[in-house]
């Protein structure tokens, strides 16, 4: 009884996972073959180019990472990272499945050999290399830069001293005001999301926050939000790029440099970050 | 696993002591939020009653991550934005809670509803025959509460109350959305620095499990000395 | 010692109590001598509980007057814990507090409305401790002690705020059969003493041996009153005929 029971609940468990799974994931791949534009090129119109092992790989990423990826107006999955996997998987004819999983279940996902690459605005770090993950060439080069409210009267670093400044988990502007923090004397509180990291600058919470400058301005504007960027505190670019776990999935992240060096090249690539970021 | 021990061990040791004052901070005021919403509860006055119900199911109503949203950030715009509270007191910018203030508001409120739950039960649970010979006596209500019920009471209710202590102290998790720098909120740093998540959250596991059985093991003693000498 | 006919310690006017929509009591009224032993007897239903419940105010009381020493129980202004205190009460179910010792049960009241000091109420507890025969018990626990232990414990509580009344709610009936003995004996011990007592009981022997009086309470009312030998071995009324044939 008890063991029959047992197995009862990991079915129940198995089912319940592949639902969830199976709906995230087919979320991008339809709603993006619903889009007119060409460069967005489907998993599915990617199958009928299937590649000569046939194997559909799983590439995980964040749920919503603007203007990487995220969930636009009309309900698609959209973003530079989702464009730039559709674009090289065409240019390299493999067959993909893209799966929003959310940052930190992404990084679980690749580790568990549940996906076999993830492309989430990660930034190349040797620390994350020394962890076992290999990434590609740098995609993007992103500076991060510090924003603070409208109405403030913090003009640089110099003015932090003793303030609370918001950043989110993992990303390269955390890096950033860690880096800085020691010198310039403030605390950091770390947030889950950027909305939220931006509420806590226009509520007061926080006097600052740092965050890649594009996805900054972008969100200022989408969002009429009364903040503003400060040019002059722009960091040094670092690239994002494309990782995996496993030795396995080698031959993905080949045909990820492969063909992001074709898209490069092709026009492609600045085709989608004209798209993104005008 | 080693080299996460070496580099990040102390920074998630430091988050576990937080997690650790965020519990303590919302469970000492939850009792006091128990003990007054459940005593309105057991009072034979309707308003009283109704009070303590509407407290109850509002808080039980509301999931801790919104309750913790409109904590942190709905009831600071509230105070300086329309009750304009913070130029009333004079100051010049607004009136914000930390995260370790709007933190423990929220477990207090979340874990003080629960505790409403067990103090009334805890109460009902003691025969009315012993406040009745207590009145009987000429000890006034309050006195004969203190002196005969909630002693009596709390035995019964303590079970319960060392479960939702530790069910609270789980719950300062949910805090890490406002930015509480609590284990978890922590951990997802490493997450992301590292890009270990296995690595990380099983250290996380095993530090929450070392705290909260050491702490049963602790409440266990307690109710065993509380009951001594006693059936 | 007797009956003070001079001093009316309890009077009692049409009194009325409602549960909700039911009539418990509709309509009593009797006076309560000083040394009297009053029992009441009557059917379950009968409201005699509810009436003896009325005299300390456990209950609410809906209509009518009840009058202990001259305090006006229906009076917002009175001071019910004043009046408590000189009124004992025991109850079927003995009610001592399980969070307390046999001393600490008998201390609470006197120490906590300084009626005496620790000291005080230690020495009363253990002479009414050995009055009722259980010195030796003072360090017991209510759960240690048997259902006879446990009233006299009650009774001897009762008497440590030194009460001029005693109320009786069936004392007897919770009891096995074997220890009503001991608990009646301390009753009587007491009513010997002199103490004003009203007892509401099953034990018709209790009533014929001890009672001064004995009230017969049926449908809320008072049916017939008068002494021991008047009401239980020459009845008048056909009700309590009735029932006297079926508990004699």
């Amino acid at each position: 009884m008890k063991k029959l029971f047992a197995f009862g609940m990991a079915a129940a468990m198995t089912l319940s996972l592949a639902a969830c799974g199976s709906a995230a994931s087919s979320a991008a791949p339809s709603e993006a073959a619903s889009e007119a534009s060409s460069e967005a090129a489907s998993s599915e119109s990617a199958a009928e180019s299937t590649d000569a092992t046939g194997k559909t790989w799983v590439i995980a990423t964040d749920t919503v990472f603007k203007p990487f990826e995220y969930t636009d107006a009309s309900g698609n999955f959209v973003g530079i990272d989702v464009d730039i996997v559709a674009a090289i998987a065409e240019d390299q004819g493999f067959d993909y499945e893209m799966k929003s999983l959310g940052w930190d279940a992404a990084i679980a996902a690749c580790q568990a050999g549940q996906a076999d690459g993830m492309i989430a605005g990660a930034s190349i770090t040797d620390e994350r290399k020394a962890s076992g993950w290999t990434f590609s060439d740098g995609y993007y080069d992103a500076t991060q830069t510090m924003t603070v409210a409208e109405d403030s009267d913090i003009t640089g670093f110099a003015d932090l001293n003793g303030q609370t400044v918001a950043v989110k988990t993992g990303t390269q502007g955390a890096t950033y005001a860690e880096s800085l923090k020691d010198e310039y004397g403030f605390n950091i509180t770390y947030f889950e999301d950027s909305p939220t990291m931006y509420q806590a600058v226009l509520g007061g919470q926080c006097v600052a926050c740092f965050e890649d400058t594009p996805i900054m301005k972008a969100s200022i504007k989408d969002g009429g939000l009364a903040l503003k960027v400060l040019d002059d505190t722009a960091s040094d670019p670092a690239p994002y790029g494309f990782a995996i776990f496993s030795a396995d999935s080698q031959e993905l992240l080949d045909m990820f440099n492969a063909g992001l060096a074709d898209i490069k090249a092709n026009g492609k690539y600045d085709e989608i970050l004209a798209k993104y970021l005008g | 696993m080693a080299r996460i021990i070496t580099n990040y061990g102390g920074l998630l040791l430091a988050a576990m002591g937080q997690t650790l004052l965020l519990a303590l901070c919302g469970l000492f005021f939850a009792c006091i939020l128990g003990l007054v919403f459940g005593i309105l509860s057991v009072l034979k006055n309707r308003a009283c009653n109704i009070i303590a119900t509407v407290f109850v199911d509002i808080i039980r109503g509301v999931p801790m991550i919104v309750l913790a949203f409109y904590v942190y950030f709905a009831v600071p715009m509230l105070l300086n934005n329309i009750l304009h509270l913070n130029t009333m007191l004079g100051m010049k910018g607004q009136i914000t809670f930390s995260a370790l203030q709007a933190g423990t508001i929220c477990l207090a409120l979340n874990c003080g509803a629960y505790m409403a739950e067990i103090i009334r039960a805890g109460i009902e649970s003691v025969d009315k025959g012993q406040m009745e010979a207590a009145r009987s006596l000429g000890l006034p209500y309050w006195r004969a509460m203190y002196r005969v019920v909630l002693p009596q009471a709390i035995r019964t209710m303590i079970p319960s109350i060392i479960n939702q202590f530790i069910i609270t102290l789980k719950d300062t998790s949910i805090l890490s959305v406002i930015g509480f720098p609590e284990l978890v909120n922590t951990a997802k740093n490493v997450v992301a620095n590292t890009m270990s998540a296995f690595q990380v959250w099983t250290i996380v596991a095993v530090m929450y499990l070392v705290v909260i059985t050491l702490l049963s093991r602790l409440a266990k003693k307690v109710e065993r000395r509380l009951n001594r000498g006693r059936q | 010692m007797g009956v003070n006919k001079n001093n009316v310690k309890i009077h009692v006017e049409h009194l009325k109590k409602n549960f909700g929509k039911l009539e418990v009591l509709k309509d009593v009224s009797t006076d309560i001598y000083e040394g009297e032993v009053v029992v009441i007897l009557g059917p379950s239903g009968s409201g005699k509980s509810t009436f003896l419940r009325c005299l300390n105010r456990l209950e609410e009381i809906t209509g009518g007057d009840v009058i202990v020493d001259g305090h006006d129980l229906t009076d917002k202004k009175t001071d019910l814990n004043k009046v408590r205190e000189n009124v004992g009460m025991v109850f079927q179910h003995f009610n001592l507090f399980n969070n307390l010792n046999v001393m600490g049960n008998m201390m609470l009241a006197p120490v906590e409305l300084k009626k005496a000091t620790k000291p005080e109420a230690k020495e009363r507890a253990l002479q009414l401790l050995d009055r009722v025969g259980l010195a030796e018990k003072a360090e017991a626990y209510p759960a240690q002690l048997s259902g006879g232990q446990k009233q006299r414990v009650a009774i001897a509580r009762a008497l440590a705020m030194n009460p001029d009344i005693m109320l009786f709610d069936e004392p007897t009936s919770a009891l096995d059969p074997e220890m009503v003995g001991e608990v009646l004996q301390v009753m009587k011990q007491l009513a010997a003493d002199g103490m004003t007592m009203v007892v509401v009981t099953h034990e018709i022997g209790f009533a014929r041996e001890v009672a001064s009086r004995v009230i017969f309470m049926e449908g809320g009312y008072i049916v017939e009153e008068g002494t021991p030998e008047e009401v239980i071995d020459h009845p008048k009324q056909p009700r309590t005929i009735d029932f006297l044939s079926k508990v004699l």
